[in-house]
């Protein structure tokens, strides 16, 4: 073997070795190349140099990319709190890094790690943390803190089972349940310009009276707003879980998630939890948990209830609020314009069309496919409903993010999966992390890799149906309910009218992780695939050149593995159409868009008919006619 | 040095605790890796030679001390690459399977020559550091799929929508880079010689 320098090491190697030297880094040595090395080095000391070299620049990429994972020292503690079983241990732990290892903890690290040497698997480890004495010396101080971050990204080597799989005493994420536990108790809305009540579904003859449709795209309505229709019927489903069929020719004004106002016309009402309260001019009408229909005319107000129990006040002109009458199913009474009970009727529920209470099953496209509309509408998927929307950050269906002018929609993810309970065909909702790091995108605790990204996004994951409503009256492209803010509605509108079932919004950056088993369990069907038409309908009314147009991109990974991809796309480069196949025993099939690297601003990523395919089904069925 | 001094020099040492063996692997564990991957290439035995060096070490703790005029760093990386490198050879005896790449003799002159040079090859790994952070951040990226992740060079390539032989030269450069970023640094500072 040469013992002779005669290179000096900062030098760059010749170009065969640098050959070789990638082909190692790869991991594409093969037999003949890695005999080629071994004479190189055994004959060159300058050769066995700028291998030595090559091997730590490995080790030290693979450094410095672990230690990308978990970048804070609040990160060190939540994991280090998490992984202690006895947590009143933990709190003098402090940010800067400075603890140490208990005896007993090192104790079991050696053990796990011996047996682990000796092939057992799946070691319980217990970590107690405690502050390291002011005493210690400063190097160990900063060896300490180096410590603390490598803990983390380097997994526990000592406690690292063969398996890869590192299991920790109660290292399960209970606080991040508790939290998203937490949140889902907060489902009844708080502000009052939040979303109280949406329009869940409508006739398809259905006309809105002049000046009183729905200002919101997605037909949500918050307090104050007045809905009217012409012809046909409406359904309003409140946050507190009471829905109101609203008949033409009739007026109602949204007062809260558990009120309304009645101006004129009827109403069918079911509140299956009560405490609904339906306002008329001349009566009160309190839902004790059943179905009722309430008529307003000329002459008064007629209450009649088909099950369960109403309590009725008549508003008195002079003197407040009479007395309560309180009536039971198969009964109704007339209050009268001046707030006086007239007389007793007998229940006639044929006036009043109750059908969208009724579960008359799926139209017979539905047998074929289920719409990730519907899905992401709410979780009836026997009731398609005309629009829906899913708070990213929250997991909630209703919050209107753009409706503070501060903040203009813009939210900024908080890197966590939060699971959407309410609805069990969605698993959760998501705004990756800013930086390129691993993401949770399931329930399962899946986790990708997703570029770097702004870390924000505009307004919420939306779905909405089309219909055979007059939409240029629905809402003004400029007006500050306009969602996505950039003059996009025209072109949404336009696609809407032009497709099959409706579009499904996803602003960049978001996620959302549907639950293939629920959607099986629902229709007793299997899956066989994804289809839907991908587009970035980013300012498309507006005259933009495409070189300054935004761009995005779209991933579906299912449990985690990537299936399908579209990047860097925008509004100038079309649909495409996306065919993604699925197996018996896929789970979670996550939608994922991202900002392309740039700015998130604009990046309108809309999906065309997107829907789980049951069964084959003649291919026109689906195709969209637009797109 | 006779032997009454060599044992009052020897109880000066300044012996470490569990805690401070377990702080000091987890910060020189990259040094302690990069040493053991020399000897036997990058490959999954390198993990289990890497584990049985440390837990050899750990039992032998007492035998090794610092002298309190300097930190304990450079010492323990020595010691511990000295435990390391007679593990790499036991696996090479006992393990038949165990995939055998270089010769004795040839592992001996490397792990020699980096126990020599064990200083040089810490302002290296320093310098690499500061040369990451000069990478764009795609670069950076890829990094992270690859080293952080061990992403496939395939599936990045899917999930890039790139080729794979695009991602291989990307990180040929990325790699070429680094070199050349860190021959300029330590030439600057005067370190190589």
């Amino acid at each position: 073997m040469s013992g002779q320098n005669d290179h000096d090491q900062n030098i760059a190697p010749p170009p065969e070795l640098m050959r070789l030297l990638n082909e190692m880094c790869d991991g594409n040595l093969s037999s003949e190349q890695l005999a080629e090395l071994n004479e190189l080095l055994v004959s060159n000391e300058a050769s066995r140099w700028s291998y030595i070299h090559t091997v730590h620049l490995r080790e030290g990429l693979r450094r410095w990319a672990k230690s990308q994972g978990e970048a804070t020292a609040s990160d060190v503690v939540d994991m280090i709190k998490r992984a202690s079983l006895d947590t009143e241990d933990v709190p003098e732990l402090s940010l800067d890094g400075e603890f140490r290892l208990s005896d007993d903890a090192m104790a079991a690290a050696v053990e796990a790690s011996q047996q682990n040497l000796n092939g057992s698997r799946g070691q319980s480890i217990r970590i107690r943390m405690s502050p390291i004495s002011s005493k210690k010396s400063r190097w160990l101080k900063v060896a300490y803190g180096a410590a603390a971050m490598l803990l983390v990204s380097s997994a526990f080597w000592l406690f690292r089972p063969s398996s890869e799989t590192v299991q920790l005493a109660d290292a399960t994420p209970p606080v991040i349940e508790e939290e998203t536990a937490l949140s889902k108790t907060e489902f009844t809305l708080y502000e009052s310009h939040s979303v109280v009540a949406r329009v869940a579904s409508l006739t398809p003859d259905v006309a809105w009276s002049r000046g009183k449709e729905p200002a919101d795209f997605l037909m949500r309505l918050r307090p104050g707003d007045v809905i009217g229709i012409d012809k046909g019927l409406a359904k309003i489903e409140f946050s507190d879980g009471a829905f109101i069929l609203l008949h033409a020719p009739g007026v109602l004004q949204i007062n809260s998630g558990s009120s309304a106002d009645l101006v004129r016309g009827k109403v069918a009402g079911r509140a299956e939890n009560g405490n609904f309260v339906l306002s008329t001019p001349s009566a009160t009408v309190v839902d004790i948990g059943t179905e009722f229909g309430v008529d307003v005319g000329r002459s008064g107000t007629d209450v009649t209830v088909f099950d369960g129990e109403v309590h009725v006040h008549g508003m008195l002109s002079d003197k407040g609020s009479s007395s309560v009458r309180r009536l039971k199913q198969g009964m109704s009474v007339r209050i009268d314009p001046g707030g006086l009970p007239q007389r007793l009727l007998n229940a006639a529920d044929t006036d009043y069309s109750r059908q969208f209470f009724q579960s008359a099953g799926p139209p017979s496209v539905d047998q074929y496919y289920v719409s990730l509309l519907d899905l992401v509408s709410g979780h009836e998927t026997a009731q398609p409903r005309i629009a829906g929307s899913i708070d990213p950050a929250t997991g909630f269906w209703g919050r209107p993010p753009w409706i503070d002018p501060s903040t203009l929609g813009t939210q900024m993810g908080d890197t966590q999966f939060t699971q959407t309970d309410w609805n069990p065909m969605v698993d959760g909702v998501f705004i990756p992390r800013s930086n390129a790091r691993e993401m949770q995108i399931d329930s399962d605790g899946h986790m990708v890799y997703l570029p770097a990204n702004s870390g924000s996004t505009w307004g919420p994951i939306w779905a909405r149906r089309r219909s055979d409503v007059d939409l240029s009256r629905e809402i003004s492209p400029h007006s500050r309910h306009n969602h996505w803010g950039s003059g996009t509605l025209a072109a949404v509108r336009d696609r809407l009218q032009h497709s099959h079932d409706g579009l499904m919004g996803l602003h960049a950056n978001v996620g959302i992780t549907f639950d293939l088993d629920a959607v099986r369990d629902s229709r007793s069907s299997k899956i066989e695939y994804l289809k839907a038409v991908v587009v970035n309908l980013n300012g498309s009314d507006q005259q933009t050149q495409p070189a300054d147009l935004p761009l995005a991109d779209l991933r579906v990974f299912v449990d985690g593995r990537l299936r399908y991809s579209r990047l860097e796309f925008g509004q100038y480069d079309g649909d495409a159409q996306m065919i993604v196949p699925l197996a018996e025993d896929d789970r979670f099939l996550t939608i994922v868009t991202t900002d392309a690297g740039g700015d998130p601003d604009f990046d309108h990523v809309v999906l065309i008919d997107p829907v789980l395919q049951l069964q084959p089904m003649p291919a026109d069925i689906l195709q969209p006619d637009g797109a | 040095m006779s032997d009454d001094q060599e044992k009052n020099e020897e109880g000066r040492k300044i012996r470490l605790t569990g805690e401070d063996f377990v702080a000091l692997v987890l910060q020189h564990e990259h040094r302690i890796r990069g040493f053991v991957a020399s000897l036997m290439l990058p490959s999954s035995d390198v993990d289990d030679v890497f584990q049985s060096s440390c837990l050899a070490a750990y039992k032998k703790l007492e035998s090794f001390g610092y002298s309190e005029e300097k930190t304990p760093d450079e010492e323990f990386v020595r010691w511990v690459c000295t435990i390391a490198r007679y593990e790499v050879l036991q696996v090479y005896r006992k393990r038949r399977n165990a995939k055998v790449v270089f010769s004795s003799e040839l592992v001996s002159e490397l792990a020699d020559m980096q126990l020599r040079e064990t200083e040089q090859i810490l302002d290296r790994a320093e310098a690499l550091v500061d040369c990451v952070d000069r990478l764009s951040d795609k670069q950076r990226s890829l990094i992270t799929m690859r080293y952080r992740e061990g992403t496939s060079v395939a599936d990045i390539a899917t999930f890039l929508g790139k080729s794979s032989n695009g991602i291989y030269k990307a990180l040929e450069r990325v790699r070429a880079q680094l070199m050349a970023c860190i021959r300029r640094k330590l030439n600057i500072e005067g370190i190589v010689r």
